[in-house]
């Protein structure tokens, strides 16, 4: 070990990122419906049932919108800037069909996800055959997702808020094998690169980092005191078919992930088939 | 061929093939003009053995070869251990991400590695420590400052031992300075020029410590994340690298006291050392073997080929009667101004030349080479290591400095490093006169 260089990755990889553990703000929480008023005073009260472990009656402001107050996006987000909440609530494809068929999340959700800052929990279309069965029994199980998951503070943040005392929160941080994949078939083609030391070390450093942090989350959230069991997940695989399978084994009560992405306007590239295609799981998007 | 090294840089040529060249060519005219003692070296008889070698090789100090061979691979060796790294990350998070207790304790990283490794090796690791802990700390802006304190520190921790720099080996096995011996003589010199020179660093590019509470708790969570156990690949090999690292130097420090070990010297010290090492790796031994500095190691041979055929040709004694005026001037003004000529010399080209040829002028003077304290060695060890704080090119660790400023996109020309780093370079010349002039 005798270069500048050989040095200096020692050192980055020693810089790890460390997890510091604040309770987000979660007071004020608005719930978006197109239903009529007294449905959505009716659905208001068994989300709020749904959620009371974790968003706990005598510290959560509720306030609910009805299909009266709002007749467009616009005017959606008028709303939205008016109560300013700390959380919004809603299911997917709002004033629409086409909830039936798993290929959008709607207009008004694309929109509200991407323009405003504050988070959004996307729950299942309420008109799904099991929707009162799908809100019967309270999240116990929360994974947040990521496929950086190094460094991704708010969304530990938001998901040990969302795990109920008792309750356990899962870190999993899946690396796109296809991606992956794709890289170390370049590298079999640069010389300058010894293919083997790469195959070995770049999957092994990649999720070496994902469980770096997620073990130093894990201290955090001990030390936080939140009564939460906290488990970790890194491993190779397929985001959308990996998840599928935990959800389909009641792995998952609750999805945290974030839904923006600095470079671009449209939702973050792994939460969007995400979102869309787990329709029978609620969703918190950041 | 001093000023081809001089030049090395534009030239794009390794010093190892320019010197070779030379010697070459200095061989040549050697046996063309019959300077050479062709019939001494081929009818040596060594423990009755007749033995016959070609006329450059017992011109070569392969002492100095095996001690810098022995040492360099022992430190490669060592640093697998995650020993350096370790013991860097500490220091960082004992710093608590403060900016001038960082300087600081990086500066004394930087002496300590330096004396005990080599100069660019602690260059290295204190370089690439320096570029990465600045960034997660959000203090990028003070690199520079960082990076050009820490490489005018390794000449000066360069001074501490008698195994620290190539130029310490040469003079010192020359003049036949103990290790011991040397030390003593040079740490109180190196403790003041090392404070004198991170309160100047301090001063010159503001390196303060932070001043709101929000700033020391944010540093201090920053540098928290830093795992000092990430560089270890195994804990077992971590210890006995630790203890290894302590028995080594406490050896080559008693090396002249030792039975048998004191007949055999410092490069079988240095050479068993990097061996017992490299144990470790016995199916991947060749790895570490191609990581040495090949060039570094022909450039020595050659060298001492070249000062060889010099000293036959009376080159050297010429050289000798030049510097004449300068013994002349008494033992106060004297080596005062021998140690400011040496550190010109070598700010300008490669300071082991100019101190192994030294060091033979120097050795051929009967008052002089009888006396280890003399203060002409004491001052051709202190210019030969303090004049590569004058340019970037004056010593391999200063130019690692730059390399790695200019690795992290910061400007700093030839001129730039002069005029920055000249203020330091005349304060540690001027203590190092004083020193010499008061201890001897």
């Amino acid at each position: 070990m005798s270069t500048v260089d050989q040095f200096e990755s020692v050192f980055k990889a020693a810089a790890k990122t460390i997890y510091l553990h604040e309770s987000p703000s979660l007071g004020k929480v608005l719930l978006v419906t197109d239903m009529e008023e007294s449905d959505s005073t009716l659905y208001l009260n068994s989300v709020r049932k749904y959620f009371e472990k974790t968003l706990l009656p005598g510290e959560t402001k509720w306030e609910v919108l009805s299909k009266k107050d709002f007749q467009s996006v616009k005017e959606l987000l008028g709303k939205v800037e008016e109560y300013q909440p700390d959380l919004l609530l809603t299911y997917r494809n709002l004033r629409s069909e086409s909830w039936r068929w798993p290929y959008s999340l709607g207009e008004h959700l694309d929109v509200l996800t991407q323009v405003t800052t504050t988070p959004v929990l996307v729950l299942p279309h309420p008109d799904r055959d099991d929707a009162s069965e799908l809100l019967e029994k309270s999240p116990e199980k929360v994974m947040a997702v990521s496929g950086h998951m190094c460094g991704e503070g708010s969304l530990i943040k938001y998901a040990s808020a969302f795990t109920p005392k008792g309750g356990k929160l899962l870190l999993s941080h899946i690396e796109d094998k296809v991606t992956l994949d794709r890289y170390l078939d370049a590298i079999e083609k640069i010389p300058d690169i010894d293919t083997d030391v790469a195959k070995e070390t770049l999957l092994a450093r990649l999720l070496n980092d994902a469980k770096d942090f997620a073990e130093s989350a894990r201290s955090g959230l001990e030390r936080a005191g939140l009564g939460i069991s906290v488990e970790c997940m890194a491993q190779l695989g397929s985001r959308l078919e990996d998840y599928r399978k935990l959800i389909e084994e009641g792995e998952v009560d609750l999805l945290v992930m974030h839904a923006k992405e600095d470079d671009q306007l449209a939702m973050h590239g792994m939460a969007h088939p995400l979102a869309v295609e787990l329709r029978s799981v609620p969703i918190l998007l950041l | 061929m001093i000023l081809c090294l001089a030049l090395e840089e534009k030239i794009h040529a390794k010093k190892s093939l320019i010197v070779g060249l030379f010697s070459v060519v200095a061989l040549f005219l050697g046996a063309w003009f019959n300077l050479l003692p062709f019939t001494d070296v081929s009818n040596l008889v060594i423990g009755g053995h007749k033995i016959s070698l070609p006329v450059y090789i017992p011109g070569v100090d392969w002492e100095v070869i095996a001690i810098i061979l022995g040492s360099s691979l022992f430190v490669d060796v060592t640093s697998k251990s995650g020993l350096f790294t370790w013991v860097a990350v500490k220091l960082t998070k004992l710093s608590s991400g403060d900016p001038l207790r960082l300087l600081i304790l990086y500066g004394v990283m930087t002496v300590v590695f330096s004396a005990v490794l080599n100069n660019v090796t602690a260059m290295i690791i204190v370089g690439s420590l320096t570029g990465v802990s600045l960034k997660k700390l959000n203090q990028s802006e003070k690199l520079l400052g960082f990076l050009l304190v820490e490489g005018l520190l390794t000449n000066i921790g360069g001074l501490l031992t008698l195994i620290s720099s190539v130029p310490n080996i040469i003079v010192g096995k020359t003049a036949g300075i103990e290790f011991i011996d040397f030390f003593l003589k040079a740490a109180p010199y190196v403790v003041i020029a090392t404070v004198v020179t991170l309160w100047l660093g301090s001063r010159l590019f503001k390196i303060g410590s932070l001043k709101t509470e929000e700033e020391k708790t944010s540093a201090k969570n920053l540098v928290a994340g830093f795992d000092e156990n990430e560089g270890i690949e195994s804990p077992g090999f971590f210890r006995f690298g630790a203890i290894m690292t302590f028995v080594f130097i406490g050896t080559v420090a008693m090396t002249s006291q030792l039975p048998v070990v004191n007949e055999l010297g410092l490069g079988f010290v240095a050479l068993s050392f990097a061996g017992i090492m490299l144990v470790r790796y016995k199916s991947v031994a060749d790895r570490f073997y191609k990581t040495i500095d090949w060039d570094l190691l022909f450039f020595f041979v050659c060298l001492f080929a070249v000062i060889n055929v010099m000293e036959h040709a009376r080159v050297l004694n010429l050289i000798g009667d030049w510097l004449m005026p300068i013994m002349g001037l008494g033992d106060s003004a004297g080596p005062a101004a021998l140690l400011v000529a040496s550190a010109a010399a070598s700010s300008v080209t490669d300071n082991i030349p100019l101190a192994a040829m030294l060091a033979k002028i120097l050795g051929a003077m009967p008052e002089i080479s009888s006396n280890p304290d003399s203060p002409y060695w004491w001052a051709v060890i202190f210019g030969s290591n303090l004049g590569g704080n004058i340019t970037p090119i004056g010593s391999a660790s200063t130019l690692v400095s730059v390399t790695i400023i200019h690795k992290y996109g910061l400007k700093l020309s030839f001129a730039g490093f002069v005029k920055v780093a000249l203020p330091y370079a005349i304060i540690q010349l001027a203590l190092g006169v004083v020193y010499l002039l008061i201890t001897t």
